[in-house]
């Protein structure tokens, strides 16, 4: 179907075009010097260069700037009167099939799965549809449903398993309130474990407490050696902002480096948030609420994202869906309910790199970065913006 | 357009003239300086709307301001008329809360046709306020599609109050053509479930002849009972009422078609996945779809999408709905934005939005769009394209009342929500 649509919309419009085109079936990087010159570059960090050069050489970023000068042997891809950005990243989704881990490494309790890996999702080719809207990487996160899901992995949405796989262990993610909590019906036989929100918290406190006196072994304790140390963050999936508060308290008590998931109450718990230098990956605004949707949802409105980046919060934006929803219109709805539009572009570019550990890699224009490049008929946050053309590693991958 | 006379013109302008301050008259607004689109219409630039006690009295151009009138300024804005919802479950699932009845589909017996929408909401569902925030003054309320005929549906305008201060009109039927969960006496497969509910539309078919030869020979014919079924069908049959039918795949579209086609109703697909297939056809039968959910699936890639591009070419009636709660309504606007962009033309989306819906329920004269005599619904969002995700809703009218005010934190359903919608 993606083909098909390929097909229909691919316009060759030079010939160095078609030859890109043509290196597409083709795994190996090419070796080549490309300059994308004459566009409107926001590097993902903050700054704009009208009439901007992007030079890349062997998949990497080498030069960006006005003053940029193009190499030689460069092959030109001219982009006045376009806009030139990093490919956007989705800082919280479910990509992949099932949308949950389908191996188990092992358990501390059904719902406590700390070496559970979403990186056993990825597919060759996953959304294809995010990648035409620009979007060159996400994160995976594992399994939201469980206490402690596993551990989340950050994916190019182009190229195989050996180069897109760009952080295999990025975070390690556990899940508060509704998403996790349940109801007891009633005449149900009495839970064999605990089911409450105080119950829960007691659970995840219980098993970072023997992590921390070195009960487990092998995978188990690498992971959480890990978490203790700081060198993974853990992304806790918190939606009311009393839930929000219990994990500042429980980071706080473990020294964990801590981002909050979803977080739709965020904006009500902003300052601490910002006072702890705790990020939030918060979305989507477009979350239904009511059919079996959690209470807690309620608290989520477009204006959250304003409200957190205010306060002084730094955020990444995000769908946190297997495949369609799309993360432009995210940060447009955020822009058209107060974020700036330079603060919404970062929240799908340099910030959501940072909050997820891979700004050394992707998510800005800079050199030695990947060159994971993006050029637009105008700017990305906007009601009508096409991704034009999608650079993976330098390579075309997506032609409109 | 205006039909208001030369000499009432000159004499509004020398008043406005001259600077002329009458004490407001209750009930007169005019909306000025915004881009009115009308819809069925060109867009007027700096257009004014002429509200007299909850009616729409001018739109044009060139329309003097009335001694008295409150003046809303909407320069800088665009003007549409109020959204319309064609598929809502609004009111029926508050905060999900177990065990309360809140709950869309009746499931005592798969022919609902005598259970009513209006008997089971609940005004306190917060989503009321959200999606009025979101441009939304007239929706569909419907029973769910767990049952093959789920029940009635109610039409409801966001007046705030209760639901009887809502209510608006009667929407139709809900049939739905689909495999349902094999409760005890449901057909399980689309083949079964559409000879159901064409069984059931026969049923209604006899009961309506014993009835009438009853009113012809009350001596030879007794009355047969009373059956609220059958009687609810029968306004189905008599195309008093219009029929919406739950329908995916082209076999279900199918289905849905053929008994538009067997009993000659008055009926329109709900969900349509398969209008690129059906397009031609849909046309042909002049059978509207009430297209959707899309949202939250921007972006998908799917040519399933361009099903109402082609339906609005040929020239068939399409609209847009969110499902509520399965998608959010306040973004309902932001459908039509997403045909925009596959191709869909600007002033057919806003159609999709007001107009054409409003045609599905027969309720032309009254909403969907910006004409002299129809019911003041009127909505005013940032910037000249109604269509922008920047495009915020800042003021809403229902019946000449206004009640959303962005600017001034102004809701009618009041503080149930977060500040930010």
């Amino acid at each position: 179907m993606d083909s098909m649509l390929f097909r229909k919309r691919a316009r060759p419009v030079t010939g160095l075009a078609v030859a890109a085109l043509l290196t597409l079936a083709t795994a190996p990087a090419p070796a080549q010097t490309i300059a994308i010159v004459g566009g409107r570059v926001h590097t993902g960090d903050g700054q704009v260069h009208p009439g901007g050069t992007v030079v890349i050489e062997d998949g990497r970023i080498t030069a960006v700037g006005v003053d940029a000068a193009t190499p030689g042997n460069a092959q030109i891809i001219d982009a006045a009167g376009m806009v030139v950005t990093p490919g956007l990243i989705d800082a919280l989704t479910l990509v992949g099939p099932g949308g949950a881990p389908t191996h188990m490494h092992g358990e501390v309790e059904p719902d406590i799965q700390p070496t559970a890996r979403a990186r056993e999702r990825f597919r060759e080719g996953m959304a294809p549809g995010w990648l035409h809207d620009g979007v060159t990487a996400v994160y995976m996160a594992p399994d939201p449903s469980r206490l402690i899901g596993g551990i989340g992995a950050v994916v190019k949405l182009a190229g195989g398993a050996e180069t897109a796989v760009v952080a295999e262990t990025a975070a390690m993610a556990a899940s508060f309130g509704e998403s996790v909590v349940g109801d007891q019906p009633p005449g149900a036989e009495a839970p064999t474990q605990q089911t409450t929100r105080q119950g829960m918290i007691y659970r995840l406190r219980q098993t970072l407490v023997r992590a921390q006196e070195d009960a487990f072994t092998g995978e188990m304790a690498r992971v959480f050696g890990e978490l203790l140390s700081g060198e993974l963050p853990l992304r806790m999936l918190a939606n009311n902002p009393d839930d929000i508060e219990t994990a500042l308290r429980l980071a706080g008590e473990f020294e964990l480096r801590l981002v909050v998931d979803q977080g739709a109450g965020a904006a009500l718990v902003a300052t601490r948030l910002a006072e702890a230098g705790v990020p939030v990956v918060i979305g989507p605004a477009i979350l239904g609420i009511g059919d079996g949707g959690p209470m807690e949802l309620y608290a989520h409105t477009p204006a959250t994202p304003a409200r957190l980046h205010e306060a002084g919060v730094r955020l990444a934006l995000s769908t946190f869906s297997q495949g369609g929803r799309s993360v432009t219109m995210e940060a447009a709805i955020a822009w058209a309910h107060g974020l700036p539009r330079e603060a919404a572009l970062l929240a799908v570019t340099g910030h959501a790199a940072a909050i997820l550990g891979v700004e050394d890699r992707i998510g800005t224009l800079a050199p030695g970065r990947d060159a994971d490049v993006v050029i637009w008929d105008q700017h990305p946050i906007s009601t009508y913006g096409k991704a034009m053309r999608v650079l993976v590693d330098g390579r075309t991958v997506f032609e409109r | 357009m205006q039909r208001q006379s030369l000499s009432g013109f000159l004499l509004g302008a020398a008043l406005a003239g001259a600077g002329c301050t009458a004490p407001e008259q209750p009930g007169l607004i005019a909306i000025t300086g915004g881009l009115v689109y009308p819809v069925t219409s060109e867009p007027i630039p700096g257009g004014t709307v002429l509200i007299r006690d909850g009616k729409i009295e001018a739109v044009g151009g060139d329309v003097a301001v009335p001694r008295g009138a409150r003046v809303v300024d909407a320069s800088g804005m665009s003007v549409i008329p109020g959204i319309i919802e064609t598929h809502s479950h609004m009111g029926f699932k508050v905060l999900n809360l177990p065990a309360t009845g809140t709950n869309n589909n009746e499931l005592a017996s798969p022919i609902n046709a005598h259970v009513r929408a209006l008997d089971g909401l609940d005004s306190n569902d917060p989503a009321f306020a959200i999606a009025l925030a979101g441009g939304v003054t007239t929706q569909n309320v419907t029973t769910g599609s767990r049952s093959p005929n789920s029940g009635q549906a109610a039409l409801v305008k966001m007046r705030g109050g209760t639901i009887g201060d809502m209510l608006f009109g009667h929407a139709g039927m809900k049939m739905a053509i689909r495999a349902t969960t094999p409760y005890p006496g449901f057909p399980e497969t689309e083949d079964e479930v559409f000879e159901l509910l064409r069984g059931a539309l026969e049923a209604a078919q006899d009961y309506l002849e014993q009835l009438a030869a009853h009113h012809a020979d009350p001596a030879a014919n007794p009355r047969p009972p009373r059956n609220l079924t059958h009687e609810a069908l029968g306004k189905v049959l008599t195309r008093e009422w219009v029929l919406g039918i739950h329908s995916h795949s082209e076999a279900q579209m199918r289905h849905a078609m053929q008994l538009k086609r067997l009993f000659d109703l008055d009926a329109y697909i709900h969900h349509g996945s398969a209008t690129n297939i059906l397009a031609e056809e849909l046309a042909e039968l002049e059978m509207p779809v009430s297209y959707g959910p899309i949202l939250p699936f921007d972006g998908r890639e799917n040519e399933e999408l361009e099903g109402p591009v082609r339906l609005a070419e040929l020239g068939g009636l399409v609209a847009f709905h969110q499902d509520h709660p399965d998608g959010h309504q306040y973004f309902l606007r932001h459908t039509a934005s997403m045909f925009v962009r596959r191709g869909m033309p600007p002033e057919e989306a806003l159609k999709a939005l007001t107009w054409n819906g409003a045609r599905i329920f027969h309720i032309e004269d009254r909403v969907g769009s910006l004409e002299p005599g129809k019911d003041a619904d009127v909505v005013l969002l940032r910037g000249d394209d109604p269509l922008a995700y920047e495009a915020l809703v800042e003021r809403v009218f229902v019946d000449g009342v206004e009640v959303l005010h962005r600017a001034a934190g102004y809701n009618v359903f009041g503080d149930r929500v977060a500040e930010g919608w």
